[in-house]
């Protein structure tokens, strides 16, 4: 049947064909227009010492990428991405995988919980940066005043070099969920209920269950997410930028944030750029070095 | 189902163990709605009372004009107009090119069908933040910068509704596409009047992730539109709070407004997310 269809007469096929690339060409123009010309001439534009008015300005080699290599503010952005990377693997990152178990064990009450921990998580995050940032302030901020309740001097929090991550990242210590959980909740649905019936019959107990049917169960997803996680990482940048604006000294400064400063304060286009374009080839390079990882794994 | 068998819920380790799940995270559910309720009660109190270092969980005087402030005097309405204006922009501009691309990769197969689907979902990896110097060159170029059309153009193309259209249709089978051509429908009515319909979870999903990222955007919006009659609600949260001298209570009235429209959207097709989140086959 299938290879009769292949020489179907008629001219359907062709038709098709045409109103495929029809339907197709809004896509693909803004496509080139707004993902890869900006791609292509941002790598091209790291390459020349950028003038806005007579683009692309004079052309300077590496010049931009040694003086990156070169820079110590970048070296400390750098080094701050990965700091921001461990805080939330540590203290973010298993916290929807978690509850996502928990929920999923109450069975007749799954729905309202997923419900009521979703609720909260569609609020926009400018809007909770805001909220914490104002409950972190050291005078007048609920942090201190729960803090003086128990007896503890007041703190600095957003301020204190050595509290300032911790700060940032309790949040989603406390209020877990949104879409992670939903998506965890979904694919804990698909783990075959024979495997757990398998593992009972040998004896296994809860924790072992967890740890030898669910977590394997729903590894895609938890991969999924940390490679979306990694990538986040290293372009964090907006609640940085509400929260601290890179403060305090430089201390949660990422290199996006200093890209975005060199942009928008000195005017420094073409350095910007170089930054933009080192953490982009960072991404990449870091996405496929984990697929490879995980698809050798797999073998 | 789950990791516990309904024999072991019924010994008595079981139901203590489920009773305490319970109880554990009805604490946890509450917990997630305090700061939100924070927020709303801080509305109505006086700037007075928002700095000062011993914090009153109610207002000391129920009061209202924070409300009346940020409505009448701040024009916080304004910021409400532009965000819906570039939102509403981009979700008619993004979801109805990625349906209409998505169908055609899935349902016509071009000979580059391949190919292209590899072309768009290539730029999956190109960071906001990488695009995002570039492209206010770009816009300086074409003198677009201050124009909301900057940041609707910038913002106009999404590889992600593309992968959950595409997989959505893949599922719709085949057969179903051809009997309609064989009776006679061209493949843009069967689009319209078949496709469509069995569609919504996945609309659903599209125009709600879109107009939440088109929503929650924060840096694009402050490259790109730097005159303040133009500033997102969310631009205007930033701004209000780096300039230190409006009071908090406009700021919190500002930010419950910014939740309010989110919530409501949500609450509508919360049904709709979960329903498409199970049949988009993404979960892995």
């Amino acid at each position: 049947m299938k290879k009769k269809k292949r020489f179907n007469p008629g001219g359907l096929k062709f038709r098709n064909e045409m109103l495929a690339l029809a339907l197709l060409a809004p896509t693909i123009v803004l496509f080139v227009l707004f993902k890869y010309y900006p791609i292509i001439s941002g790598v091209f534009i790291s390459f020349f010492k950028i003038n806005i008015v007579k683009l692309p300005g004079d052309f300077c080699g590496f010049d931009n990428y040694i003086r990156a290599f070169r820079d110590a503010r970048f070296y400390t952005a750098l080094f701050n991405n990965l700091k921001h990377f461990v805080y939330i693997m540590a203290m973010n990152f298993w916290c929807p995988i978690l509850l996502a178990i928990l929920v999923d064990e109450t069975r007749k009450s799954k729905g309202i919980f997923r419900l009521l921990y979703f609720i909260p998580s569609v609020a926009p995050a400018i809007v909770m940066t805001l909220l914490w940032k104002y409950f972190w302030q050291p005078d007048y901020g609920l942090a201190n005043f729960l803090l003086g309740k128990l007896g503890v001097g007041p703190k600095l929090w957003l301020n204190d070099k050595a509290l300032v991550y911790f700060c940032m990242y309790f949040p989603n210590l406390v209020i877990v969920g949104g879409m992670q959980l939903v998506y965890y909740l979904a694919a804990l649905q698909d783990i075959p209920q024979e495997l757990y019936e398998a593992a009972l019959v040998d004896g296994a107990g809860i924790w072992q269950r967890v740890r030898y049917v669910t977590l394997p169960g729903i590894k895609n997803i938890i991969f999924t997410f940390f490679l979306l996680q990694i990538i986040n990482s290293f372009n964090i940048c907006d609640n940085v930028m509400v929260l601290t604006g890179g403060g305090p000294g430089g201390s949660t400064e990422s290199m996006i944030l200093y890209a975005f400063k060199q942009a928008t304060e000195s005017m420094d286009y073409s350095y910007a750029i170089t930054m933009a374009s080192i953490v982009f080839f960072i991404t990449m390079f870091g996405t496929m070095l984990a697929n490879k990882i995980t698809k050798k794994l797999e073998e | 189902m789950a990791v516990m068998k309904s024999i072991e819920l019924k010994t008595k380790k079981g139901k203590c163990i489920s009773v305490l799940l319970i109880i554990l995270l009805s604490i946890g559910a509450v917990i997630q709605f305090l700061p939100l309720l924070w927020m709303i009660l801080a509305t109505f109190k006086t700037e007075a009372e928002l700095t000062s270092a011993i914090p009153h969980v109610f207002p000391a005087n129920w009061s209202f004009k924070a409300y009346f402030e940020a409505f009448s005097k701040y024009h916080i309405m304004d910021n409400f107009s532009n965000t819906l204006i570039i939102c509403a922009s981009v979700v008619l501009l993004q979801v109805t090119n990625s349906a209409v691309a998505g169908y055609a990769l899935s349902k016509l197969k071009p000979r580059s069908g391949e190919f292209l689907y590899m072309m768009f979902l290539g730029t999956m990896m190109f960071s906001g933040t990488a695009l995002m110097f570039p492209l206010y060159i770009m816009m300086t170029q074409l003198g677009l910068i201050g124009s909301k059309l900057a940041l609707i153009l910038s913002s106009s193309v999404w590889a992600y509704s593309i992968v959950l259209f595409k997989s959505f249709f893949d599922n719709i089978p085949q057969e179903l596409v051809e009997a309609a051509s064989i009776d006679g429908a061209s493949s843009l009515r069967i689009f319209v009047t078949m496709i469509i319909p069995l569609s919504k979870p996945v609309l659903a999903v599209n125009i709600l992730n879109t107009f939440m990222a088109v929503y929650n955007d924060f840096l694009y919006p402050l490259m790109l539109l730097p005159n303040e009659k133009d500033w997102t609600v969310m631009m205007r949260l930033y701004m209000m709070d780096k300039l230190g001298t409006i009071p908090h209570n406009v700021i919190y009235v500002l930010m419950v407004a910014a939740v309010v429209p989110i919530l409501i959207i949500y609450l509508f097709v919360q049904k709709n997310i979960t329903e498409g989140v199970s049949t988009t086959g993404l979960k892995g």
